[in-house]
């Protein structure tokens, strides 16, 4: 086996070449930190690397391994966080120059169940700055620099876990850990032709993590195969103390045929080759779940709804920052700006999003609740270019229907897994929307389609230089 | 709207401009129900901002001085959008009714008493 193959490994076949010792975890550190200095900066990938935690932690790892003790399946596994996670080691940057010096004295939740679980913490990923909340217009949106897609370094990574998608697509980590407010798990998923796992809000603790908004913030798994998402769910999922919103709910799925609806329209107005894969995705489905087509959305303000709480929300959490005029420090001209119109949300809107929330979530569930997962192309597109306005990306792609919005503004889980190519080189995916808590659901199915498919352990080929 | 004294004509003609230009060194004072007036709506391609969001928009100077009138045009843009999008979630009122309840979470910690 090849440093590439290894680095390249999905976490459950580094845990396996770990248990029958032909590799250690200090290997698998040194391999992935050579890796990120070689390739983070090319990919706009990485904020900070953790070299001397990382060494500790794969040290302790093979020194309990050594003695019998295996923490859990991603004991002595490297891995990397979303710069907007808490850690002592190292500012916590949230993508954004204005908090490019900000240090915590704690590990966010979800890193510190990772760390108690015998995980390996190689580094601080990029993402767009504040997560996106102050409506960036372009892939230039981080103090790091754009975040590019190892597919093709001329276009972005998506956003705004952008630097998980990338780290993870480039074999730079072991797996990720992203976030996802509105789209930003299952975006840079696609763009960087990973899976990605957008957990139900609640069953992860959001301690420790940048807020952006209360109410529609999630913390999930961003990694090589649907296999490790489920991995690292169960590790980082369950009730904390310090975040009342998390529970603990059961992670399971039921031994029956599984049950995939498609959405109604679902490829209207996508790039042929969009539409092409999902098509080919549906027929590989068709092999072992239930399909029910041209399920219907039922018609609500999902991205109204959406959209005015991250402006009000986001303008909270973010109110020293605009009212200090420091907004002018962010990278993207979309952010300079964007976060004074959100101030100036009313606050009747924003409570009559919270009001329509409870009537959304309930006509979903009347619509999809008897499936385990509604089926769509994630994106209408491939990922964007780098150095051109979104809006000017694809001006002839109308783009479809999409479920994020109602996703998101229900606190639904969706998983978002590659599925073929398309322009440019780049990967597209297919995204399944899961009831609330059926993340199990929705991994058993991923599971079965990767299994008889290999677009997720399709290799990049990397380039060390940035292309101008 | 290229400069600054067409963004206060615009302004001025909103009818809410004085009392809005007067404030705007404290906008915290301002809060943007403060500046209401009859909106301008405008049915063209590229509608020009209604006068009620260039009143809010003005005041943000008071956060950040060296705002442009371009970029108090481009705030007050963005300001229309999101009350458009405000007017989707109860049209006029009628779609929700008095006892539908928001999402809220509010919890008292618990405080252990020696």
């Amino acid at each position: 086996m090849t440093n590439d193959d290894l680095a390249f490994s999905d976490a459950t076949t580094l845990q396996k070449l770990m248990t029958a010792g032909s590799v250690s975890s200090v290997d698998l550190t040194k391999l992935y930190l050579e890796r990120l200095e070689t390739y983070g900066h090319v990919y706009g990938a990485v904020v900070t690397i953790l070299r001397e935690r990382a060494m500790k932690e794969a040290k302790r790892a093979d020194r309990e391994r050594k003695a019998g003790k295996i923490r859990s399946p991603l004991h002595g596994v490297p891995y990397g966080v979303k710069d907007l996670l808490a850690t002592p080691d190292a500012p916590t940057t949230w993508g954004s120059a204005p908090y490019r010096d900000q240090h915590f004295d704690f590990d966010a939740t979800v890193v510190k169940k990772i760390t108690d679980a015998g995980g390996v913490l190689l580094a601080k990923l990029a993402m767009v700055e504040l997560a996106g909340g102050f409506g960036y217009s372009d892939a230039d949106a981080s103090f790091t620099g754009p975040g590019r897609t190892p597919w093709n370094a001329k276009f972005w990574s998506g956003g705004s876990s952008s630097g998980t998608g990338a780290s993870v697509a480039a074999g730079l980590v072991g797996f990720g850990i992203g976030t996802e407010t509105s789209g930003s798990i299952l975006n840079p998923a696609t763009a960087c032709g990973i899976t990605g796992l957008r957990p139900t809000y609640g069953r992860v603790s959001r301690h420790g993590a940048m807020a952006l908004c209360w109410s529609l913030d999630k913390i999930g798994p961003m990694a090589r195969s649907a296999r490790d998402t489920e991995t690292i769910l169960r590790v980082i999922a369950g009730a904390d103390p310090a975040d009342p919103t998390a529970v603990d709910r059961p992670l399971r799925a039921p031994s029956r045929k599984p049950r995939v609806a498609v959405l109604k329209n679902a490829t209207h107005g996508v790039m042929p080759e969009v539409k092409a894969n999902f098509e080919a995705s549906l027929k590989v489905l068709a092999q072992f779940c239930d399909i029910t087509m041209d399920v219907e959305l039922p018609d609500a303000p999902y991205g109204a709804t959406v959209g005015t709480i991250v402006s009000a929300e986001g303008a909270a959490a973010f109110r020293d920052l605009i009212e200090s005029g420091k907004s002018r420090m962010l990278q993207n001209t979309g952010d300079h700006l964007g976060g004074y119109a959100s101030y100036a949300t009313l606050a009747v809107d924003y409570i009559d999003a919270q009001r329509r929330r409870p009537m959304m979530i309930k006509k979903v569930n009347d619509a999809f609740g008897k499936f385990d997962g509604v089926a769509t192309p994630t994106l209408s597109t491939v990922t964007p270019p780098v150095g051109i306005p979104f809006n000017n990306a694809y001006p002839n792609v109308e783009g479809g229907p999409s479920l994020i919005g109602a996703g998101n503004a229900c606190g639904l889980p969706a998983i978002g897994m590659p599925n073929g190519f398309g322009e440019n080189g780049l990967p597209t995916g297919m995204a399944l929307l899961g009831v609330a808590f059926g993340e199990a659901r929705l991994t058993a199915i991923a599971k079965r389609y990767q299994a008889a498919t290999d677009f997720h352990t399709k290799r990049p080929t990397l380039v060390t230089q940035t292309p101008s | 709207m290229k400069n600054r004294r067409s963004f206060l004509t615009a302004v001025a003609a909103s009818g809410v401009g004085v009392a809005v230009l007067g404030k705007s060194a404290d906008a915290q004072s301002v809060p943007a129900s403060a500046a209401v007036a009859s909106p301008h709506p405008s049915s063209s391609a590229s509608p020009k901002p209604s006068a009620e969001a260039i009143a809010v928009a003005l005041t943000f100077r008071g956060f950040d001085a060296a705002l442009t009138d371009d970029d108090l045009e481009t705030i007050a843009r963005s300001i229309d959008r999101k009350r458009g999008a405000g007017n989707l979630l109860n049209p006029k009122g009628t779609l929700l009714k008095n006892a539908d309840e928001p999402i809220t979470r509010f919890t008292v910690p618990f405080t252990d008493v020696k």
